[in-house]
C-alpha cells in the first residue's frame, strides 16, 4: 500500500468506522440534558400549585425517568463500553447542589414567591451547561 | 530512512481486519452485533477475521449473558491497540510522504 490515495481513504474509512461506534453507545451528555430539562419543567410549578397536589407528580415522573435512564445505561453499555471513563462523576457534584437549591426553595417560598423558579433555574444551569459541553466535545471526536 | 509502507501491520492490513481493529480501538470493548453493525459485515466474516485478529494476541473474546441471552464482546488486546496505532502512524506517514 505504497499509494498515498489509497492509505488516505483507509484512515477517512476508519475514522468513520469509528464515530458509528462511538453513536452506537450509551450519550451521556443527553440523560444530563434531560435531568437538566426535568428539572426546569417540574420544579417551578411548586411556585404555584400545592406541594400535596404536585409533589406526587414530581416523584411519579421522577421514578420513570430513572426507569428509562437505567434501562438506556443497560442498553448502551450491553452494546459498547466507552474507552473514556463513564461521566458519572457529574452526579456526585451536581446532585448536593440540586439538593441545597431545594432546600432553598423550602426555607424561602414565604418569603420569596419565585423559591421554587429561582432554585429550578440555579440547579438546572450547571448541568445543562456540562450536557452541551459533553455533547460539543462527543461531535468533535 | 526507510519506507513508511514497512511500518504496516501485516494483520491489519487487510481491509476488514482494520476496519474491526478501527471500531474496537474506538471503546473499550464491543458487543459482537455491534462491531458486525458498524463495520458493515456478515457475522461469519467477522467470527472469521476476529479469530484471526486472536490468533494474532490482537484481540480479546469475552463471552457473557444479558439475561439470558449470550453475548460475545470483542476487545483490542494491549498489542492489538499498539498495532493499530502502528497502522495509523504508517499510513498517515505515506499521506504525508505523497508528493503535493
Amino acid at each position: 500500500m505504497e499509494d498515498p490515495v489509497t492509505a488516505a481513504a483507509m484512515l477517512v474509512h476508519a475514522r468513520r468506522v469509528q464515530e458509528r461506534t462511538v453513536k452506537a453507545g450509551p450519550r451521556e451528555w443527553l440523560v444530563q440534558m434531560a435531568w437538566a430539562v426535568w428539572v426546569l419543567v417540574f420544579v417551578p410549578p411548586f411556585d404555584f400549585i400545592s406541594g400535596n397536589i404536585w409533589g406526587p407528580v414530581v416523584l411519579a415522573s421522577s421514578a420513570a425517568g430513572t426507569i428509562i435512564c437505567w434501562r438506556y445505561y443497560i442498553r448502551g453499555y450491553g452494546r459498547v463500553h466507552p474507552l473514556t471513563p463513564k461521566q458519572w462523576r457529574v452526579w456526585l457534584w451536581w446532585s448536593p447542589w440540586y439538593a441545597a437549591w431545594i432546600v432553598f426553595a423550602n426555607v424561602f417560598k414565604g418569603d420569596i414567591p419565585v423559591a421554587a423558579t429561582i432554585a429550578a433555574v440555579a440547579s438546572a444551569a450547571p448541568l445543562l451547561g456540562y450536557a452541551l459541553r459533553s455533547r460539543r466535545r462527543s461531535a468533535r471526536q | 530512512m526507510s519506507h513508511p509502507r514497512t511500518r504496516l501491520d501485516d494483520v491489519m492490513y487487510q481491509p476488514v481486519r482494520f476496519s474491526i481493529a478501527a471500531a474496537l480501538a474506538a471503546a473499550a470493548e464491543l458487543e459482537f452485533s455491534t462491531v458486525r453493525d458498524v463495520v458493515e459485515i456478515s457475522d461469519s466474516l467477522l467470527s472469521q477475521h476476529a479469530a484471526r485478529l486472536e490468533e494474532a494476541g490482537y484481540l480479546r473474546v469475552r463471552k457473557g449473558h444479558v439475561g439470558k441471552r449470550p453475548r460475545t464482546w470483542l476487545s483490542l488486546t494491549t498489542e492489538g491497540r499498539a498495532a493499530f496505532k502502528e497502522h495509523v502512524d504508517a499510513l498517515r506517514a505515506i499521506v504525508e510522504a505523497a508528493p503535493a
